[in-house]
């Protein structure tokens, strides 16, 4: 038992004489001092959202790096307890997403998965995640999410599809927009936020001029481009990806055919924006959960993930990050006990108000090992969960100038709600 | 006047990308006709020139052309060395083994150019172009290269292919493979020749590609079954049926749009398709 936790905590050998008090705080209060928590990484590597998994994957590992290497709960860990990453692929795909996660449950005994991206595949997990009893965090957006019997085991970092289309509907009505086209992807995401989108503009007395919805990996987009901007709307809505917005993009500003596009902020990317150049991104308008740039938590992913790729920390990254630093917080809270059930019981205690607010592993520990109540505050929004484990957090309506996003208005959560 | 101007601008996006599908499909054909067999790697020698070109332009930092010019040739030095190593080398005979032995390829040269250069999409170093308005016709400087390099490629290949000696040798393979080789012919000679066509092709398709479009270690592949139409549709081994299925299946995929919703566009060019071959079984210019 000595032996294990000794090889567990050699890392911090050198810090051992510092930390003789702590660890006889640890002895005294933890389960399990030296049984690692063990963390699932559920993302696309490749498929339709590699582009966005690998960086999430990327982030967890950087964020248990740090977490690891700090001593800010006490030991090196979380109070001498590491985060140990089993990372499997779900190619943007249920069936090798259920594939990865039975091997993540049954082979590593993971205590938590995190970083399932397409909502189809967090839907076809997810039973699994409730039949292992451990948590499954998520930054898909179908409605379904919402409604799926999970015991709670659920939650999402991300809005739902129904709240997005709130939010692009106040975000055409401040922008004056009379007429709108749609260019929305041929999948439930797209078609999801498409049509409600269109459902609420009409009966607001808008008109949509024209709707398109594309495949993905055309050859062309030129026709559908013409199709979508005939009727020379006020605002065209963009419901796709980077990849083929990029393609898009290129095709549109080639045409020469004008016209303002808006669309989220994970399809208008940094990565977006210095695809297809500033000139074209330039005017564009941007609806995204504002990432807390004032915050702790969004200082610190962009330090790491920057660091370390020389990217910025775009919103799936944020989301990332916010995931393993609430596991980590929630394990943490429940004094090192990793059951499933243990860490879902502090979840919502560690990331709801009230509390002091944290953003960081250097933040959050002491506190916690403090005995105070904290409200972690993300990097991706506030993540605060509702009963369902979903967020509602406030969006930024954004215009691309300059090749940045510059924040133009804001749209509060309390506002789409009262729709 | 107004299904008139959308007439047009659809014709001209249908040959601009029958325009790319035609120098892969033609390159396809070829090699079908000769090696006799479907190579399932071959949209993927596309990828290889895209990608290869984009090394030489955004990594060393070379003008387009230049990085072109090398990326095409050193898209030809790998694509005929994978080609022959593994459709001519390899103890494989028979055309459903030669077949898997493509999807092998196909998987590897894929998940190479993955590893190297990462999913996310890649653009060469060139900037956007604002297009030339003629009424309904908007084109870039770039498309306009992009017909003329594909259309000269074209009539480049059937010149070859009409009026040299290698394009009888290679017209004699793929009637009768047997004949040509107790005529004297060095078969394997002429097949590394073949091979050399069919990647140029495929490599110039690709840098055309990434010039107008992006570059994903996917592209070749999501365009495999477009190429394929193409090709079946011209009829199997022949390089001008090729263009013309090029032509027939772009066209109708964007005229389809006129009537049917976007998404639903490859159902109509494929029906086409299906209803082309009911009358013509061996393909528009096939029946040799």
């Amino acid at each position: 038992m000595t032996m294990n936790r000794r090889q567990i905590l050699g890392t911090a050998a050198g810090a051992a004489a510092a930390m003789v008090g702590e660890r006889a705080w640890l002895r005294a209060a933890w389960a399990q001092p030296g049984e690692p928590l063990r963390i699932g990484v559920l993302t696309p590597l490749t498929g339709g959202g590699a582009l966005y998994g690998t960086a999430m994957s990327r982030t967890y590992a950087l964020l248990a790096e740090e977490i690891n290497a700090s001593t800010a709960s006490g030991g090196p860990g979380i109070g001498g307890k590491a985060i140990q990453l089993f990372v499997e692929d779900t190619q943007t795909n249920p069936d090798a997403g259920v594939r990865g996660a039975r091997k993540l449950v049954d082979v590593n005994k993971v205590h938590a998965i995190v970083g399932t991206w397409s909502s189809a595949v967090t839907l076809a997990v997810a039973p699994i995640c409730v039949q292992a009893r451990i948590p499954l965090f998520c930054v898909s957006s179908s409605p379904a999410i919402t409604t799926f019997k999970d015991d709670d085991f659920l939650y999402r970092t991300s809005t739902s599809q129904s709240f997005w289309s709130g939010v692009f509907f106040l975000a055409a009505k401040k922008l004056n927009a009379r007429t709108a086209g749609i260019m929305i992807l041929n999948n439930p995401y797209g078609l999801g936020l498409g049509d409600t989108f269109a459902e609420r503009f009409t009966k607001a007395g808008g008109k949509v001029t024209g709707r398109v919805v594309y495949n993905p990996n055309q050859p062309s987009y030129r026709s559908e481009i013409q199709q979508a901007l005939g009727g020379k709307p006020d605002v065209i809505l963009f419901a796709g990806y980077t990849p083929d917005g990029i393609q898009i993009f290129k095709e549109w500003f080639q045409l020469g055919l004008g016209g303002t596009w808006m669309g989220p902020g994970f399809a208008f990317s940094p990565q977006f924006i210095q695809s297809i150049g500033a000139q074209a991104a330039e005017g564009t308008v941007v609806v995204e959960a504002s990432p807390r740039q004032d915050s702790s938590a969004y200082r610190n992913v962009q330090k790491l993930y920057k660091g370390a790729t020389g990217q910025d920390a775009d919103v799936f990254v944020s989301m990332a990050y916010d995931h393993l630093m609430i596991a980590s917080m929630s394990v943490l809270a429940a004094r090192g006990d990793v059951a499933g059930e243990a860490i879902k019981a502090q979840i919502r205690k560690v990331s709801n108000p009230p509390g002091k607010v944290v953003g960081t592993w250097a933040e959050a520990a002491p506190a916690i090992r403090g005995g105070d109540t904290v409200n972690y505050e993300g990097a991706s929004g506030s993540c605060d969960f509702d009963e369902a484990g979903d967020v509602f957090t406030d969006f930024g309506l954004y215009r691309i100038k300059a090749g940045t996003w510059a924040l133009d208005q804001t749209i509060a959560a309390a506002e789409v709600k009262s729709l | 006047m107004l299904l008139v101007g959308e007439l047009v601008h659809l014709t001209v996006t249908g040959v601009l990308i029958a325009s790319l599908l035609a120098l892969a499909a033609v390159g396809l054909s070829l090699s079908f006709g000769v090696a006799r067999f479907a190579n399932v790697a071959h949209p993927d020698f596309m990828m290889v020139g895209a990608y290869a070109t984009f090394a030489y332009n955004v990594g060393l930092g070379l003008a387009f052309p230049a990085a072109a010019a090398l990326g095409i040739a050193s898209a030809l030095a790998i694509g005929v060395a994978v080609a022959w190593l593994a459709f001519d080398r390899l103890p494989v005979t028979g055309n459903v083994q030669l077949l898997i032995v493509s999807i092998g390829v196909s998987f590897i040269l894929r998940h190479v150019a993955l590893l190297i250069f990462g999913a996310s999409p890649a653009q060469f170093a060139v900037p956007l172009q604002r297009p030339w308005v003629w009424g309904p016709v908007r084109l870039t400087a770039n498309q306009i290269v992009t017909l003329a390099v594909a259309g000269g490629l074209v009539l480049a290949v059937h010149l070859l292919l009409s009026r040299t000696r290698l394009g009888r040798i290679l017209r004699a393979m793929a009637d009768s493979p047997a004949l040509c080789q107790v005529s004297g012919v060095d078969t394997g000679r002429s097949r590394l020749l073949m091979w050399a066509i069919a990647v140029l092709l495929g490599a110039v398709a690709g840098v055309l590609f990434g010039l107008n479009l992006v570059l994903q270690p996917n592209m070749g592949w999501d365009l495999i079954i477009l190429i394929f139409a193409a090709t079946i549709l011209g009829g199997i081994g022949s390089p001008y049926g090729a263009l013309a299925g090029s032509l027939v299946l772009g066209i109708t995929l964007e005229w389809s749009t006129l009537v049917i919703p976007f998404q639903y566009k490859e159902m109509l060019a494929f029906g086409a398709m299906a209803l082309c071959l009911m009358f013509r079984p061996r393909g528009l210019f096939g029946g040799r």
